[in-house]
């Protein structure tokens, strides 16, 4: 028998087990000290970035505005097939699940409720958001980062071109304003596609009243936090791909690497921002 | 500017490596570059040239001591007029002088015309001609940079560097990795733009770094020498070809 036990001493923590506490306790500690050191650091980038766009906004328009162009044709209009794709998707999906339990419950006329709270509010801009990071994102990282690691940056510094203004700038107003565009694209074909497929399920509903049902459930603040939460999906997606492709030094074999950080967080910022708007709603 | 103010000086520099802060590369030292000065420094592989030639830049702030382009301290202005300045530099970088490989030849070469004067891809084109006659590249211009291989590349950046009528040109190892058709061409095209100019692209002063003074002995005006953590000024053309000094002479004779 141990002897502390038998002159009433506090008896060791095991070992073992303590080690194993603090293993544990370190690698959290160590984890959420790493989040907020990436938080901070894409915060300041996201300062810098912001602040040369607005202190740059006449300076090279000639070069800035075409790349911009491009960055739409980019990030947007050709993925306006994607996003076509899975709206259909979305709208025969959700009521495909839903129109049989409302139709048992004498609900229908809540159908429309139903498309707004599920499709504008929730999975709309979230998806867009995602076929984004997917379809170009990931390939803008490998772009970005093929930029830094051969020596591109400072080719440009030298000639006095700001790497922010030429790089990062068209790419931030392209992925904020191809992310809030396929977001409504998106919207509009998930709720006719869900109407189209009630249809072939026999919902008792007219289009007029599906539309009324969708106008009734729609207010202003949807068209706010709709326009707010994917302008900021398209900004996070935008200042998380820049900042692991460019902001920090990269070798070639590192790209790979970089570009799977660079999903990881932007999904996490994109659930992260997802989250708050929700509250938002429950508030408002 | 007036030919006594010089259009770089260092002033007890000392100069550490761009990344590995640690390293110092040369300790205190001083420098001046006056115009009509076409400076040769060599210098062994891994001695610092790059970070010598960055600093130059005002790319790279050194530990200590003060650089000075067209009179000016650079690293103590602020981004934009720090980018002010660097539009009066050339930098062409060696290995191919890192060129965009997302733009094609011709974007390359009109990019910085294109951001800072704001001129038509065709009017910087039109500008740019002598220096894309002289560098061969007129069947280029619609190509992918990626695609050139490292020797043209280099031309390509030059042309780039030579764009905005740098007044100081910097090169650094110019040759590095460039074949021998490619090497000749470069050292015939920068003495001529070191004496007569093409067209009207005449740089003022130019630093070239390298690491075999064989084939600028006959192109340079100035010699200095970048050794062992120090930088020292060797002198004129005979000065160097009659050095007996062992560094000098293994950058003269070197054996491959």
């Amino acid at each position: 028998m141990p002897q502390a036990a038998t002159t009433g001493a506090p008896v060791e923590p095991n070992p073992h087990s303590n080690s194993w506490r603090r293993w544990i306790l370190s690698s959290v500690g160590r984890t959420v000290l790493d989040v907020l050191d990436t938080g901070k650091k894409i915060g300041a980038f996201a300062l810098i970035s912001l602040g040369t766009a607005v202190t740059r906004r006449d300076v090279a328009r000639n070069v800035i505005h075409p790349l911009i162009r491009k960055q739409l044709v980019r990030f947007g209009v050709r993925l306006l097939p994607a996003v076509a794709f899975l709206g259909l998707a979305l709208g025969f999906m959700i009521v495909s699940q839903t129109v049989a339990l409302l139709s048992r419950v004498g609900a229908t006329n809540l159908t429309g409720v139903l498309m707004v709270a599920v499709v504008v509010r929730e999975l709309g801009p979230l998806t867009a958001a995602l076929i984004v990071l997917a379809r170009v994102g990931t390939a803008t990282v490998i772009e970005l980062g093929t930029v830094r690691a051969t020596g591109e940056i400072e080719a440009l510094e030298a000639l006095g071109i700001d790497p922010i203004h030429y790089l990062v700038v068209p790419r931030l107003i392209g992925l904020v304003v191809s992310v809030i565009a396929l977001s409504v694209y998106l919207i509009v074909i998930a709720l006719v596609s869900g109407y189209l497929f009630g249809f072939l399920q026999n919902l008792p509903l007219s289009p007029s009243e599906y539309v009324h049902q969708i106008a009734n459930a729609l207010r202003w603040e949807d068209f706010v936090l709709l326009a707010f939460k994917t302008a900021s999906f398209g900004a996070v997606l935008a200042l998380t791909i820049c900042f692991n492709g460019l902001a920090q030094p990269l070798r070639l074999e590192e790209i790979s690497h970089s570009t799977t950080r660079t999903v990881a967080q932007a999904l996490v910022g994109c659930v992260l921002l997802d989250a708050f708007f929700i509250v938002i709603y429950l508030l408002i | 500017m007036s030919d006594d103010v010089p259009l770089l000086e260092f002033e007890k520099v000392h100069l550490v490596h761009s990344q590995r802060r640690e390293v110092t590369l040369f300790t205190e030292f001083n420098w001046r570059i006056l115009p009509g000065e076409f400076w040769i420094v060599g210098s062994a592989q891994g001695a610092g040239k790059s970070a010598l030639i960055e600093s130059a830049a005002g790319r790279n702030r050194p530990e200590s001591g003060t650089i000075r382009l067209f009179g000016e301290p650079v690293f103590a202005e602020s981004q934009q007029q720090a980018e002010q300045v660097r539009r009066r530099v050339g930098l062409v970088y060696d290995q191919g002088g890192r060129v965009f490989h997302h733009l094609n030849v011709a974007e390359n070469i009109t990019l910085p015309l294109r951001y800072h004067r704001h001129l038509s891809f065709e009017e910087a084109l039109a500008e740019l001609e002598p220096l894309i006659k002289a560098a061969e590249i007129e069947r280029l211009l619609p190509i992918g940079a990626g695609r050139v291989s490292r020797g043209w590349a280099w031309r390509i950046a030059c042309v780039r560097a030579l764009a905005m009528q740098p007044e100081l040109l910097l090169l650094d190892n110019p040759m590095s990795g460039l074949d021998r058709e490619h090497s000749r061409w470069c050292r015939a095209f920068v003495d001529q733009l070191m004496s007569g100019g093409i067209g009207v692209f005449k740089p003022s002063a130019a630093i070239l770094a390298c690491d075999d003074l064989r084939p600028w002995v006959g192109v340079g005006r100035q010699f200095a020498l970048a050794v062992s953590g120090h930088f020292r000024e060797l002198g004129d053309r005979r000065k160097v070809v009659e050095s007996t000094e062992p560094s000098v002479r293994e950058l003269l004779e070197r054996d491959y």
